[in-house]
């Protein structure tokens, strides 16, 4: 009896894992290719959302988003080839904030950086 | 001149500068497009001119660290994880050929193209002024980042156009792992925090001096290193020619060979450090520092050049320099204090220059400037120059520009002392 309870446990618990691994992946939705590539924003968390739309603003008035969809997906910055990661974030956040043309503040860039360390995490999931 | 003639001058200066900024005005109107980055490093590492520049050829904090660093990209990542990231599978291997040569992935030469027009109210024929030139140059790196190299030439042109010195070097990059870069060519000093000193042009207007000028290329041995990720010095040994006077029938001697030394230590606060790492900025607190970055620099030179009767004389320049950035603000500040040996009594010479730049976009910056020349604290002669640049695209530029002169030496000679010049001047890399 106890041995079908844990068996039975253990395929529901296999179950829910299996269903759950698709929608994070689905996290990290792309649209578009080359200029026009971009993230869907439809699986980010509530909060994430209004932060995109600071990047969708922002960061395409100097360069393409497939440069930061590159970069999360793969951890690598596709120019320098340096890795980008959490340190890396805040060190571009700060470099786009002293970036004469920017016209970002510094709420802009911390929900910009928040962001994007969020979507690290959910590529690495 | 005739006061009314002056007049009719000064109007016609102005109506030629409001055609001028109209025109320059017009063509921002209809050239705006996205901009488009061309140059070599651009395309030899798939990124935009303004990675380095504000508008070329100024160099950006970063620029500053990429040239310094010998043309590596700051944060030593080595090139072949760079072409894994940016090439499809089947175009890395077929790029594998290049990183095992040890050559640049592209072929690592630009162009520059200019043309200026100027006026100059005391000419008669006052625009009929066209000055063109042409200039091939390459740069980049072998052997995975290694060794860095540098060429210039111009291709022609005319007396005027905004060509630098002929220059060719390499430059050795960590040579045996000593923490140095090893540049040997013919090359022009690095003495300033600049491309070029800031009283370059101010010291190049004291002709009747001499010809001579600290940065004028030569053949050369250059050491440099980083004190720290703040600081760097710079030492130099070059070679001149120089001519060493004549014999009893007035031939000329042999040309010796003669070094000249020169060095430099500078210091940068604030901003992002010769390593190219941006300075750790706190998010949720406001510091001056976020913007600031103040930069100081100091320059020796001492050698020898010989004058209009062919003899050595001693030559000797000191300055100082100062950069003060914030935001879209950009301050210059330089002075330099010479002393030429001549064949009566020594001559001492010191300019002074500032120039303030605000940049509004990578398009769009004003600038003025302020030069200051005196030589042995006679009849100083001064230069205002207000310009406008307007870059359409990142490697497409135009000038306008006026330089308001005050040279009291001239009146000696019958000129006016006062004289205007103006100057559209487009530039056009690729």
């Amino acid at each position: 009896m106890n041995a079908n309870r844990v068996r039975t446990a253990f395929f529901a618990a296999a179950a829910l894992c299996l269903a759950a691994a698709p929608l994070a992946a689905a996290d990290l939705k792309t649209v578009g290719s080359g200029d026009a590539m971009n993230f869907d924003p439809s699986g980010f968390r509530e909060e994430m959302k209004s932060k995109f739309e600071i990047m969708r603003s922002k960061c395409v008035k100097c360069h393409t988003m497939e440069r930061t969809i590159v970069a999360i997906k793969t951890g690598v910055a596709p120019i320098s080839g340096q890795p980008f990661d959490r340190g890396a974030t805040k060190a571009y956040g700060i470099k786009m904030l002293r970036k004469p043309d920017s016209d970002m503040n510094k709420d802009q860039v911390k929900a910009v950086v928040e962001l994007m360390n969020y979507l690290l995490d959910e590529a690495a999931r | 001149m005739g006061v009314s003639a002056r007049r009719s001058r000064v109007h016609r200066f102005t109506c030629a500068g409001a055609a001028f900024a109209v025109g320059t005005l017009l063509l921002a109107t209809f050239c705006a497009t996205p901009a488009e980055a061309i140059p070599a490093f651009s395309r030899e590492l798939k990124t935009e001119c303004t990675t380095c520049h504000t508008i070329f050829p100024q160099l950006n904090e970063f620029g500053q660290a990429f040239e310094k660093n010998g043309f590596v990209w700051p944060g030593g990542v080595a090139k072949s994880k760079k072409v894994k990231v940016t090439q499809t599978e089947e175009e890395r291997k077929s790029a594998e050929f290049i990183n095992l040569s040890g050559i640049p992935n592209t072929l690592p030469l630009s162009a520059s193209l200019g043309l200026t027009y100027r006026y100059d109210e005391d000419k008669e024929d006052n625009f009929d002024q066209k000055f063109y030139s042409a200039e091939l140059f390459g740069a980049g790196t072998f052997g995975g980042d290694k060794i860095g190299f540098w060429f210039n030439e111009s291709l022609g042109g005319q007396s005027g156009g905004p060509t630098g010195p002929s220059q060719v070097w390499f430059v050795a990059n960590h040579p045996f792992g000593v923490p140095v870069h090893l540049k040997a060519g013919r090359l022009s000093p690095d003495l300033s925090l600049w491309k070029t000193t800031l009283n370059g042009r101010m010291l190049s207007m004291g002709a009747n001096i001499n010809s001579f000028l600290v940065t004028s290329a030569q053949s050369g041995v250059e050491i440099s290193s980083f004190l720290g990720s703040r600081a760097i010095a710079v030492f130099g040994v070059n070679d001149r020619n120089n001519a060493v006077g004549k014999d009893a029938d007035g031939k000329d001697l042999a040309v010796r060979s003669v070094n000249d030394f020169y060095g430099r230590v500078g210091v940068k606060f604030g901003g992002t450090d010769f390593h190219g790492k941006e300075p750790d900025v706190d998010l949720d607190k406001d510091s001056v520092w976020d913007y600031l970055s103040i930069s100081l620099n100091a320059f020796g030179y001492s050698g020898s050049q010989s004058g209009p009767d062919h003899v050595n004389r001693d030559v000797t320049r000191f300055g100082a320099e100062a950069e003060v950035a914030y935001k879209k603000l950009l301050l210059m500040f330089g002075a330099t204090r010479g002393e030429n040996d001549t064949s009566k009594a020594a001559v001492e010479i010191t300019a002074l220059s500032a120039e303030v730049d605000y940049v509004f976009n990578p398009m769009f910056a004003v600038a003025l400037r302020y030069d200051h020349l005196d030589v042995d604290g006679k009849d100083p002669r001064a230069v205002v120059t207000p310009g406008v640049i307007y870059a359409p695209f990142q490697s497409v530029k135009f000038r306008l520009s006026a330089a308001i002169d005050s040279n009291p030496t001239l009146a000696a000679t019958g000129k006016a002392d006062k004289t205007t010049t103006a100057q559209l001047s487009a530039t056009l890399s690729f």
